[in-house]
């Protein structure tokens, strides 16, 4: 399974929606009624679970994780540093 | 403490009208349990149904002036009653009898629809005046007591309780896919909607006057959640909050009969105990629901306070399984959606409460909105600063807003930094202090076919609302809990129409005006609003068991999904079959499929709280939905008592002249 389709599959499922269907991979997922607070957190546990990576303050502060496709370009972006932390 | 219910109606015509307004009474019989009584004149029909209180001998109802121009059906309690009652002898007026109805209605007649902001009470009336055909409808200014009403081509209907409705004929309930959305968003209807079609209600603070064709609502009194500030130091602040409490509860004690206190274990209702205890001539009787679930238990501090203040103190012990058996009447009762199952446990205190021989209890609510109690004040005021903190201050704050729930702990403080900086500026105008709370509405909307904007006739309500883009985020939060979480769910829902379902009468002497003011002008003038409700703490330091003034606050809940998952009671098949499901028109049968699917299947632990809330949204409507619109008497419980003693029976339709008394 590819990248996006892992961060895909683990939104489609923990917040009960289906891309194609209702979403597409730039829907705001706040705006959208996907993801609150306590979502938002399991997020991000996952993405730094899953590919290993570990976020600072940089990364949290930039306004990235609000789409499918925004969250898979940072974790793509993440993985391609020389020395992910 | 009483209902009411009328209709104006040039077609209904000869018996049927009696019969009519005797249906409709006897279907809020619970209301009122010891008598009833209607009056009838060309075109209106109006009753009550009255639960004896205050001069239980003279006070029967409908009331009229001497004259029989001016009819009363007065739906709660006027504390400042005996003051209003001097005031209105200096002026002239005379009184037949000792209640506060016709306190109500000689200060309709003396100052007309100004002596609204004269009452201090809880309150839905229905004014006649016979003279000119107009009838007004008014409510108390937080939301205490209910009034619906229904303009139909054929009939204007109004009552306390939208059920009464059901005894008109040709009257269908149809629930409203809008109102259900902004339901589902903001977590109760707007102050003056229902999910219904066609059903409204009187805004807290409104009235509405009816003549012939014409309606006319009007605000009588704006809510205002800013004062003057306080000028004194912080001993004189607390000691001046003390007393507007005191008096307040002692206006409160004013009964014909025994007044007992609900005790939740928390600070506000030990203080309510604490001053009834004050100013009781007799032992105090406090009432609790305690959990079986340890999570939710909260019957250690409860037995703390009683003791410490010396009540005769009764506990109520609350199941899953209760919770599971007891929904569709509490849900009956409730008449709208719920996104918790709280108010079923005070559905069935309230019986126990009655069983004990107690018709009127004092109770908390109002205090986490006056005193800024709530985490969602000090996560508004965090938001509003966010971008001026440092670092350090936002951890540190961070750290302190919901020691109740596990993801805002210390593991994650970094991402909960990356959200709130994404939640720092305002999306929705007006609404900034709610915006994290309403991505789990957001989330509940995606129950519906019909996903529009949810928020779109709160926003055009706060636009249209005086005053409202001049106030602080923090207060605009407080405007936005007491229109609606205070009002359309927990003095409603979770209060009196739990209450009421075992005549129960519940007063809050956090909502006395001048408590209100007092608040206003003391809040965020002596602390920074981080440590809850400082100042009330500081007023009644010495007189609580310490645990009282200490603890952090434990929000009442009780078991959600996980005790219909548990239990699997019939009416689940509501939203376990796709037959059943499909009734529901305005769902969206593959999200609520999955929902459900989730629910039933994952572990407690993992459903999250949108996810929860969402399932209770769901079960409610869909039994709403049976009970209402499809009209099945199976699971139409609490069917109207049969036995209604009809006191006071007038007829004064030209049609058949004769006036009754006793029948």
């Amino acid at each position: 399974m590819s990248r996006t389709e892992k961060i895909q599959q683990y939104i489609e499922e923990r917040f009960l929606v289906e891309f194609g269907g209702d979403l597409d991979a730039d829907t705001d997922l706040f705006k959208a009624g996907v993801i609150d607070s306590f979502g938002y957190i399991q997020l991000m546990n996952f993405l730094e679970d899953e590919f290993a990576f570990q976020m600072d303050e940089a990364d949290i502060l930039t306004d990235v994780f609000v789409s499918l496709s925004s969250i898979d370009d940072f974790v793509a972006r993440k993985l391609a540093e020389p020395n992910p932390r | 403490m009483c209902g009411l219910a009328g209709f104006l109606s040039a077609e209904l015509q000869g018996d049927a009208v009696p019969q009519v307004i005797t249906s409709m009474l006897s279907l809020i019989h619970h209301r009122g349990p010891d008598e009833a009584g209607y009056y009838l004149d060309d075109g209106i029909a109006m009753g009550a149904v009255r639960l004896s209180i205050i001069d239980i001998a003279g006070g029967s109802q409908p009331m009229a002036d001497r004259t029989g121009r001016y009819w009363i059906c007065f739906n709660g309690e006027l504390y400042n009653h005996i003051e209003l009652r001097d005031e209105l002898r200096g002026l002239g007026r005379t009184f037949r009898t000792q209640s506060d109805t016709e306190v109500v209605l000689q200060a309709w007649i003396q100052w007309g629809p100004a002596c609204l902001t004269r009452f201090n009470g809880a309150f839905g009336l229905a004014v006649r005046d016979a003279a000119t055909g107009e009838l007004f409808l008014a409510r108390d200014r937080y939301g205490k007591r209910p009034l619906f009403y229904a303009d139909r081509p054929d009939a204007f209907l109004f009552a306390s309780e939208m059920k009464a409705f059901r005894a008109f004929p040709g009257f269908r309930f149809e629930l409203d896919p809008r109102e259900l959305a902004s339901i589902f968003a903001v977590w109760t209807p707007l102050p003056d909607r229902t999910p219904f079609r066609d059903i409204r209600q009187v805004p807290v603070g409104g009235l509405l006057t009816v003549r012939g064709e014409r309606r006319l609502l009007s605000t009588y009194e704006q809510l205002r959640v800013d004062a003057p500030p306080f000028t004194g130091t912080e001993e004189d602040a607390a000691a001046f909050v003390r007393e507007e409490l005191r008096k307040s509860v002692e206006l409160r004690l004013r009964s014909d009969v025994e007044v007992g206190v609900y005790l939740s274990g928390g600070l506000d209702s030990s203080i309510v105990t604490k001053l009834a205890t004050d100013l009781s001539r007799s032992q105090v009787r406090t009432f609790s629901v305690e959990f079986e679930d340890k999570t939710f238990d909260e019957s250690g501090s409860q037995r703390s306070v009683a003791a410490h203040l010396g009540t005769l103190h009764s506990s109520l012990a609350i199941s899953s399984a209760d919770i599971a058996e007891n929904f569709p009447e509490a849900v009956y009762h409730a008449e709208v959606p719920a996104f918790r199952t709280a108010f079923v446990p005070m559905y069935l205190l309230s019986r126990h409460v009655r069983d004990s021989g107690i018709k009127v209890i004092l109770s908390g609510e109002g205090a986490d909105e006056a005193f800024l109690g709530y985490s969602l004040f000090r996560e508004t005021l965090l938001r509003a600063s966010w971008n001026d903190l440092s670092d350090e201050e936002k951890a540190a704050k961070l750290a302190s807003l919901y020691p109740e729930l596990g993801h805002f702990g210390p593991g994650h403080r970094k991402h909960l930094t990356g959200l709130f900086s994404q939640f720092s500026t305002e999306r929705l105008p007006g609404l900034f202090s709610h915006e994290l709370r309403y991505q789990n509405g957001r989330f509940a909307v995606r129950l519906l076919k019909d996903r529009d904007e949810p928020f779109g006739d709160l926003l055009d309500l706060v636009g249209a609302t005086p005053g409202y883009a001049a106030l602080s985020p923090t207060q605009k939060a407080q405007w936005l809990e007491y229109k609606t979480l205070l009002a359309g769910y927990l003095l409603s829902t979770q209060g009196e129409r739990m209450s009421l379902a075992h005549s129960v009468e519940n007063r809050c002497p956090f909502l006395d005006p001048a408590v209100v003011r007092a608040a206003a002008s003391v809040n965020l003038g002596y602390d920074d609003g981080f440590q809850e409700k400082a100042i009330l703490k500081k007023a009644f330091r010495g007189e609580l068991p310490q645990s009282s003034l200490t603890r952090p606050k434990q929000p009442y809940r009780a078991p959600g999904a996980a005790a219909f998952k548990d239990r699997r009671p019939d009416y689940m098949e509501l939203l376990l079959s796709d037959t059943e499901l499909a009734h529901l028109d305005c769902v969206d049968p593959a999200f609520a499929r999955k929902l459900v699917n989730k629910v039933m299947s994952t572990p407690d632990p993992e459903i999250s709280t949108k996810e929860d809330q969402t399932f209770v949204y769901l079960l409610s409507t869909a039994v709403l939905h049976h009970q209402y619109v499809r009209n099945q008497e199976d699971r139409m419980s609490a069917a109207p008592e049969s036995r209604m003693e009809i006191r006071t029976a007038v007829d004064h339709r030209l049609s058949r002249l004769s006036v009754g008394g006793t029948r």
